[in-house]
């Protein structure tokens, strides 16, 4: 089978990998690239565990080819701060919004993508947009509080 | 899952595509989010796809034509089309249906024609355009042709979609949506799949205030879309100020006609039709008669306030504190390293061939295809682990049993017994390739009859998994009085039955199943890195199924991604990836898939049980007798076997219940192996207490709360010593469950109880819960530096616990240093000499006292070593906020890292004995290890066969 020669900006480097066409995008990051940030749960869209930001949306890099991201654009949560934690990432350790941490990466791109889109949002319709990512030990309560939280600052942010 | 190799063609145009299709076995890659799933299940290999995503005409959304319509490119994603806003004006019904796709990130990646054509049941998109009479431009080599959006599904039996689509080179070019203002869509989503349950998009045309044209179209009830012409015909020539949001009869189809899954009833999925058409219909009438009819949403009730009482927590102390957790900085930006992340030199990967069939006798295993690929290392049958030194059977530990359980051998020995089972390993330069191999080897099977159930597998015809074991039992136990029970029963006033299923469950971490393994030829020795929640346990348990002793067992563990029972168990995939490193004397990585995950176990409960409860007229509980047939699949695992045998310990809860019996019969079926899960037999126990009571309750008619509390253990009655020989050493319920009572508002839920006039009903239960935990012996070592910091190991592991903050919180407070000072080390089986690890609420009772008391010993070490300092007795030696002081000497004090500096030979004057060697004085590991009292684990029990 060929390979493909791609080209990928991550997390703000240019990187380049040689892959079969198969070879999905989060095993690009994971495996050619050594950017483990996000993580693999299911390997078939249901976790969201490897949640990145391709060209500013968010997607599931386990359902998109490495061939499809070539020329992309792509953000991982290791690449989302780099001194302080950024405001969604401080939002989720104040509010407890993660335990084993697996998940979290994902989460943290997801929140990303739903702040940087909308305002004001409810809980229900926290927990709605956010239903892309599974997370089995909090139980979500908690991680409602912090985008809740995020959400917040951001705001703050926004307006000074 | 990884999909299978294919070419790859990225067109720049419409007609290099129709080009590229014209190739045999090829597909339109557009999103990706149905193909790629369906080509990593093996339910699709094209020979190759063509990516349609670079051809800029297909990304159109386009409203300049002359018709009052939207259209949408084949490339057009879902988030596209809302944010651009063009549907939610014109087509709002459209709007809505794409919106509820999926998630946030399958709408970035799907497209509004790919979901069209894809047509999953349940899907949205296509009932919303075939009531908008939507259409779709298909192009190929001849020319182009525009179809109705519903005539795509026009064969609901056909599974191949859509059936519009006829030449291998038709590429779905676009979709024209015409205005439709007077819409809506409408589902019922399944919480796990995302799918609609039910979905119905409405559309109503009005003409002089009356209803010209319908168009109602439900999704979920069927393969495919479904127009329900009983419904639109009763629809024309009403005003929409005449629909009321109410349940719509529905003739056609009738509900026994409705698709049923695994996920819901055809009946039921037919009340879910009526329910959400009418609500639709309701909604659709507000849009073409605004301020008519009001959807009638539910009114949310408040959630309750979060005015829990505040504990009083004492300010000088670290632990209660709430503090962010120090392990979370590196899991939020991703660098915490969890076991897949690890890289090794020249690793190799292991994957599995997995039976296909339940129960079946291995006729032939050819893996010479397999073996020719390119990047394959080897593949394993039983017979190669035969011929080694090791064992390759994942040991028992039978906790008491008198026989001998089969042990579940790595690969199968000529018989598989549950689907899933590894039959053959393959190992090759990276995952993809060992996948490949692994599909290239043959399996022939002679099937044999399958037992799932537990009481089938008890019938006199069912097929037995072990020649030795005729009829399936693997153990009986016993617990409690049966005599003294028996006599309950024969007296009692009233007696209540109940039969119940406490269902298999799937242990289901975030993070598979993982290990590396690193062989060291030169030293004979395994290092082992997995995601386990007991370094120690596994230790053990891979030198048995290696036949190597522990010594040579190094077992790390790093982050672990969520634990729920199943990674404090031995399974086949680190024991095959520690001897095929040793093998191949290369490193071996192996990474469980999710279905994997799945299919192989540990499961959880699983238990069929008989319960009943013998009472006085006024509810006094005087008998409980329980029978409990539990599943234990079809192998042995660790203490698996012994498990379901010992539940009976908690029958009692917090019930003052007089005589308690209960018999388990543990039984092989051909299914995953069951060990513990989330509480391991606990809420086994709870479940059936608490819903004999229920019955009891309801037959004696006493207020459920009301039996509960006039049978609570009385607070003076401690130590209690239940009917199951556990002894509760104090307890005061009654206060506790008014708590609860009054969390929940229990008076007012309960009066809200009943049916509601939409037909469904409303209850509140309660259930109490004694918790039996903290068993088994724990290590603990606090070890201090020269310069006075701490490292803090224990035997547990956390894997989202937060033990590294916990356990700096309790060291901190018995050292009075600061918090910050203090590091936390876990998951080595070389840091500490043993441990139990961490499951079953465990770790803060076992770890946590541990590590205070190994605190406690470094404390009064220390105060030794200032006693010499300070020239006084060491009784004399007092300690506050980190300084050692004599009332006797009052100019002098010693900083705790000062004396730690004295034990390590530094800064001493002569003062401190010579024979004190620093580093073993402040190292207290054996005098950290905490032992647990065993006593109460199960209770008094006998166990026979």
């Amino acid at each position: 089978m060929s390979t493909h020669e791609i080209t990928l900006t991550v997390d703000g480097s240019e990187r380049t990998a040689t892959v079969e066409p198969r070879t999905l995008l989060v095993h690009v990051l994971r495996e050619h690239l050594d950017n483990t940030a996000p993580k693999v749960g299911c390997e078939s869209g249901k976790c969201g565990a490897c949640t990145v930001q391709l060209d500013g949306e968010p997607v599931k890099s386990c359902l998109v080819l490495g061939v499809q991201a070539d020329g992309t654009s792509i953000l991982t949560a290791a690449g989302l701060a780099d001194g302080d934690l950024h405001p969604i990432q401080e939002a989720f350790r104040e509010e407890h919004g993660l335990q084993c941490g697996y998940c979290t990466p994902g989460l943290v791109m997801s929140t990303l993508d739903l702040l940087e889109k909308h305002q004001e949002l409810s809980r229900e319709e926290i927990r709605a947009e956010l239903k892309g990512n599974i997370c089995r030990c909090t139980g979500y309560q908690n991680v409602v509080e912090a985008v809740e939280t995020a959400a917040k600052t951001l705001d703050t942010e926004r307006s000074d | 899952m990884f999909p299978p190799q294919f070419e790859y063609v990225q067109p720049d145009s419409i007609d290099q595509a129709i080009a590229a299709l014209a190739s045999d076995d090829t597909r339109v890659l557009a999103g990706g989010h149905s193909l790629l799933p369906a080509m990593k299940a093996r339910n699709a290999s094209p020979e190759s796809l063509v990516d349609i995503g670079d051809i800029s005409a297909l990304h159109r959304i386009d409203r300049d034509g002359p018709e009052n319509e939207t259209v949408i490119g084949a490339a057009v994603t879902d988030a596209d089309i809302l944010a651009d806003g063009s549907l939610k004006r014109n087509a709002p019904m459209v709007h809505e249906a794409i919106a509820a796709v999926g998630d946030r990130q399958i709408r970035s990646r799907g497209t509004v024609v790919g979901n069209l054509l894809q047509a999953d049941a349940g899907a949205d998109i296509p009932a919303a355009m075939v009531a908008a009479d939507a259409m779709l431009t298909i192009r190929n080599g001849e020319g182009e042709r525009t179809v109705p959006v519903d005539e795509l599904y026009e064969d609901p039996d056909n599974d191949h979609h859509p059936a519009a689509i006829t030449n291998g080179d038709d590429l779905a070019t676009e979709v024209r949506i015409p205005d439709v203002t007077g819409g809506a869509y409408l589902r019922k989503t399944h919480p796990a799949t995302g799918y609609a349950l039910v979905g119905i998009a409405v559309r109503l045309v009005t003409d002089g205030g009356t209803i010209a044209k319908a168009r109602v179209v439900a999704t979920g009830i069927e393969r495919t879309p479904r127009r329900l012409p009983g419904v639109e015909e009763r629809l024309i020539d009403k005003a929409p100020s005449s629909l009321p949001d109410q349940t719509v009869r529905i003739a056609d189809p009738e509900p026994a006609a409705v698709r049923a899954d695994p996920n819901v009833s055809g009946p039921y999925r037919h009340q879910l039709l009526e329910s959400y058409t009418g609500q639709a219909i309701a909604v659709a009438s507000d849009r073409v008669a605004p301020g008519v009819v009001r959807m009638s949403s539910e009114s949310r009730e408040a959630a309750p306030t979060d005015d829990s009482v505040e504990e009083a927590s004492d300010p000088t102390r670290v632990a209660g504190m709430p503090l962010k957790r120090r392990e979370d900085e590196g899991f939020l930006r991703g660098e915490t390293t969890f076991t897949d992340d690890l890289k090794r030199p020249n690793c190799a990967h292991l994957t599995f061939v997995r039976s296909e069939h339940a129960h079946a006798a291995i006729e032939d295993i050819d893996p010479k295809d397999a073996v020719g690929r390119d990047g394959v290392l080897a593949v394993y049958t039983w017979n190669d682990l035969a011929a080694s030194s090791s064992p390759c059977v994942l040991p028992i530990s039978t906790g008491g049993l008198e026989h001998d359980v089969p042990g579940h051998p790595v690969l199968a020995q000529n018989r598989v017994r549950y689907h899933g089972q590894p039959i053959a390993a393959v190992v090759a330069e990276d995952p993809y390739l060992a996948r490949d191999g692994a599909e290239a080897v043959e399996v022939t099977y002679k099937v044999r009859e399958p037992v799932i159930d537990a009481v089938e597998a008890l019938g006199p015809d069912a097929p037995a998994l072990y020649e030795d074991t005729p009829d399936n039992v693997i153990a009986t136990a016993a617990v409690g009085d049966e005599r003294a029970t028996t006599r309950a029963f024969e007296h009692a006033e009233v007696v209540v039955d109940i039969s119940l299923r406490n269902n298999r469950l799937i242990p289901s971490a975030l993070e598979p199943r993982v290990a590396m393994a690193v062989y060291d030829a030169s030293r004979d020795r395994f290092t082992v890195e997995l995601a386990s929640q007991s370094v120690h346990g596994h230790r053990s348990k891979l030198a048995k199924t290696l036949g190597v002793p522990e010594r040579s067992v190094h077992v790390v563990a790093p982050a672990v991604g969520g634990g729920f029972g199943h990674k404090g168990h031995h399974h086949p995939g680190e024991a095959m990836a520690a001897w095929s490193a040793r093998e191949l004397d290369r490193p071996i990585k192996w990474t469980a898939t999710r279905s994997e995950n799945y299919r192989e176990g540990a499961h959880g409960r699983d238990h069929h049980t008989d319960a009943e409860l013998a009472l006085d007229s006024d509810g006094t509980m005087r008998g409980l007798r329980v029978k409990t047939i539990a599943n234990a699949g079809a192998y042995g695992l660790g203490g698996s076997a012994g498990m379901a045998t010992r539940y009976g310990g908690l029958l009692s809860s917090e019930y003052a219940i007089p005589a308690i019996h209960c018999s388990t019969r543990a039984v092989f079926t051909t299914t995953a192996p069951i060990h513990s899960y989330r509480g391991a037999g606990r809420p086994e126990a709870i479940y059936v207490t608490e819903r004999v009571i229920d019955v009891a309750a309801r037959k004696l008619g006493i207020d459920p709360i009301s039996l509960r509390r006039a049978n609570l253990i009385p607070p003076d009655a401690f130590p209690y010593e239940t009917a199951v020989g556990v002894t509760y050493d104090s307890g005061d319920y009654a206060p506790a469950l008014d708590r609860a009572l009054e969390a929940i508002d229990y008076e007012e839920r309960r009066e809200l109880g009943g049916e509601r006039s939409d037909g469904r009903l409303r209850g509140v239960g309660v259930a109490c819960y004694t918790e039996s935990t903290g068993g088994g012996h724990e290590t603990g070592v606090v070890r201090v530096h020269p310069d006075g910091s701490v490292a803090v190991y224990a035997g547990t592991h956390s894997h989202g616990q937060g033990h590294g903050t916990t356990y700096a919180q309790l060291v901190a407070d018995e050292l009075e240093i600061p918090y910050e000072d203090i590091d936390v080390n876990e998951g080595d089986s070389e840091e500490v000499p043993t441990g139990t690890g961490t499951f079953g609420s465990r770790s803060t009772i076992g770890g946590g006292n541990a590590v205070v008391q190994s605190a406690q010993t470094v404390l009064k070490k220390a105060r030794t070593l200032a006693a010499n300092r300070l020239g006084v007795d060491p009784n004399d030696v007092r300690y506050g906020s980190g300084e050692f002081f004599a009332p006797s000497v009052p100019d002098q004090r010693l900083s705790f890292s000062e004396v730690a500096g004295m034990a390590y030979g530094w800064g001493g004057s002569g003062t401190h004995r010579a024979g004190l060697g620093g580093h073993d004085v402040l190292r207290t590991g054996g005098d950290g290890v905490h032992f647990r009292d065993p006593r109460n684990r199960g209770g008094d029990r006998s166990h026979n066969r």
